[in-house]
């Protein structure tokens, strides 16, 4: 019976969402309002034309994830900081030690191969994750995607290595220092624009010429870039160590 | 530099920098937490008071981010509706004074850092949203205090927390999916991320009407279960009884009220296509389903003997009552629902904390154990029986102002039946607080009650202000009202009809 | 619109169409099974719906990425970069979603030692 209930109800959701969908503006049309925008106003046409010299980065998604739109991503580096708290708050901190059972002191059982595989890759995928993070203003890329590659390497070492090696590795109290870095350097970034005049993050003034300005948003954009990378990769580790558990066999 | 220009920004930026730095005090001292946390939060009210103040004298203020135009960057629109901010940083000032002694004893020492900086964020997350002008910058900020809600009712030890908190997260999660696939639909349509240019050119899109009106669908949805209307209430009771008493507090008091924050500004944006879309049965249905959440709520709070449990169906009721005064387009319920948000606020937060206190000193939550506890802290059970006063809506406390002006907004718009609806939710109320007054006075009680034994000194004095803040603003309460009277004349003026 | 014209809208908007049906899928998911990590499943499909949406609204016929990469003339036709830049924080959102949901279900599973609504509905009357 309540399954009849929760079906109809869907359905009718289902009719009322394709019924928008058909009336939307048609998929891939460059004439459409959301390419071009309303008529002098569209954003889209000013962030092509406009964005590699007020911002310098080639990359325009880049560009309006960092300078135009800044404050979203100020918004979502905070997300990811309340998940960390969030996670902390549920699960408290992982301690010194966790006994597992005598069987494997590791979640992943010994194999030659995966070790000597990993000891391999390891260096080449941080990296990797460095390559992404520096050339996101040039290529696809940017801060997060490469903290996210460096966080997935963290994480290999902890599965194959055993966890009681890598928390010697990796330091609770060393970490702690560095979860918050994302925020508090777009925070920092942010403010250094209050005091030269202009808005929260500004990263252009009309003091200077223009290419020192283009220096100085280059520079920014690079620091910001880093911070987000260093503080997602650090908070998705964090968030690994807190999730284990031990061994109730 | 003129910092005051500057206030809009530093408002939301304050409270994230003092949450991210929280573990790192919390690393050298733990009492240095709250202290931390007490700074961040007065540096924000006396900003927030700032801006207030100036929109009262000059009008909206709108502040871009990154020195760019309304049209391509992220704007920040402070006008009448964010005087919201100066409620949220108040009560957030007075609830974290009162966790300094209640949270050292209620949860795990090693998650006083977390929780200070949990308090913190949500209130970020909360400013940010009233305050902004942009719509995916609205969801960015929703989620902040979301995220924060769900790991806040989580933060306590026993396994029904967990299970509150996981269906407190699903069906949060669902809504904010909600609100993110409207706010895509609107921009497939309009072209732009600004309120202030959707509200501008959805008028223009008359070829996909349907989609905008599917958009209204999907953001009612969303935010009628951020603020527990009928039918999508079922999260609200389990998770707001076991939450620790200054969560409670902050989540009743603030986090509900932002669900209806965000339909005034749906109704901003959506305030020019009146002649396109009519949504006459659209209001009136959520007109009745707000009479029956009254209702309801009132019943279910009569049958509880958990005081937070009461107190929590108590808030559905008055959620209830606000939605009711919005949804009847007609000028005194409007103000009274806008008043509502206000007053309601004060009083639920007032009433957890006297329930905290109580749970603090006495260790027991349900009536039954607590007969004559008014003997043994008698200036909290003062304080509460003020609010008490002031939910049920008795002069001179400020519950009875709105209460007055939403009835006779229901009559005005010849409809009777909801000042009805009113009237049996008050009477409900009515019972169920005679309930808590008689088993705190009127019963015999029990041995160890006998003694004086007060709460501490730091949540003594939240609960007093807010006692006073009731009486005050129900005698006085011609401020508030000519502050709220000129934003509901222009929400009305350009209203849908 | 009669049928015919409805149904070639469709067909242009084929994305949005699978993407609705996906958020769809998804919250019948979220409703109607009874394991805990399933019901998450379907909160991920529906996020997924989501972001197919955002990312098919930007696409445009023959448009390039949105790189300034050598050789690119003034005029060349890009892709929407706007959608993609939500998209990138929508799921730094969604990560942060399925980490606190993870966390619950470990916590609720060491106190409970079982994962299925029903009988956790059970548990929290008792």
């Amino acid at each position: 019976m309540r399954k009849v209930v929760v079906l109809c109800s869907l359905l009718i959701c289902y009719v009322l969402l394709l019924f928008a969908v058909v009336n939307m503006p048609s998929m891939g049309d460059p004439d459409s309002i959301t390419i071009k925008g309303p008529p002098g106003r569209g954003a889209v046409p000013r962030y092509l034309e406009k964005g590699a010299e007020e911002c310098g980065g080639e990359n325009i998604i880049t560009d309006i994830i960092l300078n135009y739109r800044g404050y979203d991503t100020n918004g979502e580096v905070t997300v990811i900081f309340t998940a960390l708290i969030g996670v902390l708050a549920v699960l408290n901190r992982e301690r010194k030690k966790i006994s597992f059972s005598d069987m494997e002191q590791s979640p992943v059982k010994h194999s030659v191969i995966v070790y000597t595989i990993v000891r391999i890759l390891l260096p080449f995928i941080f990296i990797f994750s460095l390559y992404v993070i520096l050339f996101g203003e040039v290529g696809p890329g940017g801060g997060f995607q490469g903290g996210t590659i460096a966080a997935a390497a963290a994480i290999i070492f902890i599965l194959v290595f055993g966890y009681s090696y890598s928390i010697g590795k990796f330091p609770t109290s060393w970490r702690i220092n560095f979860e918050g870095i994302a925020p508090l350097t777009f925070i920092a970034m942010g403010l250094i624009g209050l005091f030269l005049g202009k808005n929260y993050l500004t990263f252009m003034f009309p003091q200077f010429s223009h290419t020192t300005n283009l220096t100085i948003a280059r520079s920014m954009l690079m620091i910001i870039e880093i911070a987000i990378g260093v503080g997602g990769a650090f908070i998705f580790t964090s968030i690994f160590f807190a999730m284990q558990r031990e061994d109730r066999s | 530099m003129n910092i005051t220009h500057h206030f809009p920004i530093l408002l939301d930026m304050v409270p994230i920098a003092a949450a991210c730095t929280m573990l790192i005090i919390g690393k050298f001292r733990r009492e240095w937490c709250y202290y931390w946390a007490l700074f961040a939060i007065s540096i924000c009210t006396v900003m927030s008071a700032g801006l207030v103040w100036e929109v009262y004298k000059t009008g909206p203020i709108s502040y871009v981010v990154g020195s760019w135009e309304r049209w391509f960057g992220i704007e920040i629109y402070f006008d009448h509706i964010s005087a919201c901010t100066l409620l949220i940083s108040g009560l957030g000032l007075l609830i974290i004074i009162f966790s300094k002694h209640y949270i050292a004893k209620e949860i795990d020492e090693r998650k006083i850092p977390v929780y200070y900086s949990l308090i913190l964020l949500n209130l970020a997350g909360m400013l940010g949203f009233v305050i902004t002008g942009d719509l995916f910058n609205l969801f960015v900020m929703m989620e902040i205090l979301s995220l924060s809600g769900y790991a806040l009712v989580a933060i306590g030890e026993e396994r029904i927390a967990q299970l509150a908190a996981f269906k407190y997260l699903v069906l949060g999660a669902v809504s904010s999916l909600s609100i993110l696939m409207a706010i895509g639909f609107l921009y497939s349509i309009t072209g732009s991320l600004n309120m202030h240019e959707i509200a501008l050119y959805l008028p223009r899109a008359k070829d996909h009407i349907p989609v905008a009106i599917a958009a209204f669908a999907l953001f009612i949805m969303g935010f009628s279960v951020k603020a527990a209307l009928f039918p999508l209430h079922i999260w609200l009771p389990d998770a707001h009884s076991i939450a620790p008493s200054p969560v409670s507090a902050l989540l009743s008091g603030l986090v509900v009220k932002i669900g209806i924050c965000g339909l005034l500004r749906l109704l901003f944006i959506y305030r020019y296509v009146g002649g396109l879309i009519n949504v006459e049965p659209v209001l009136n249905i959520i007109a009745w389903l707000a009479a029956i959440t009254i209702v309801m709520g009132a019943f279910f709070a009569v049958f509880q003997d958990d005081i937070k449990m009461m107190l929590a169906y108590s808030t559905v009721s008055n959620i209830g009552y606000i939605f009711l005064g919005l949804c009847l387009v007609q000028s005194n319920a409007l103000i009274g629902g806008i008043v509502h948000i206000f007053n309601h606020a004060i009083i639920k937060v007032l009433l957890f904390l006297c329930a905290g206190a109580i749970i603090y000193q006495t260790g027991c939550r349900r009536l039954s154990d607590l007969h004559g506890v008014g003997r043994k802290m008698p200036i909290t059970m003062a304080c509460m029986s003020i609010g008490v006063l002031s939910i049920v809506g008795i002069p001179p406390t400020n519950g009875f102002i709105c209460k007055w002006f939403i009835a006779i907004g229901a009559m005005d718009a010849k409809k009777p039946l909801f000042a009805a609806a009113l009237l049996f939710g008050a009477l409900f109320i009515f019972a169920y607080y005679i309930k808590i007054l008689n088993a705190a006075y009127f019963k015999k009680p029990r041995a160890e009650f006998e003694k004086r034994d007060e709460a501490p000194m730091t949540m003594l004095v939240p609960i007093v202000l807010l006692a006073i803040a009731c009486l005050a603003l129900g005698v006085g309460a011609y401020f508030p009202l000519a502050f709220i009277k000129p934003a509901a004349k222009s929400l009305l003026s350009t209203a849908i009809r | 619109m009669n049928y015919m014209q409805v149904i070639d809208k469709a067909g242009t908007n084929f994305n949005y169409v699978i993407a609705v049906t996906l958020f769809i899928i998804g919250l019948y998911t979220v409703v109607a099974k009874d394991n805990l990590i399933k019901k998450f499943m379907g909160l991920n499909i529906m996020e997924t719906a989501c972001f197919l949406l955002y990312i098919s609204m930007g696409a445009v016929k023959g448009g390039k990425a949105p790189i300034w990469t050598e050789g690119l003339k003034k005029s060349t036709v890009f892709v929407n970069p706007i959608p993609q830049a939500l998209i990138l924080t929508g799921i730094v959102v969604a990560v942060s979603t399925t980490a606190l949901a993870l966390s619950l279900m470990i916590k609720i599973y060491e106190h409970c030692e079982t994962l299925d609504a029903e009988k956790l509905k059970r548990l929290e009357t008792e």
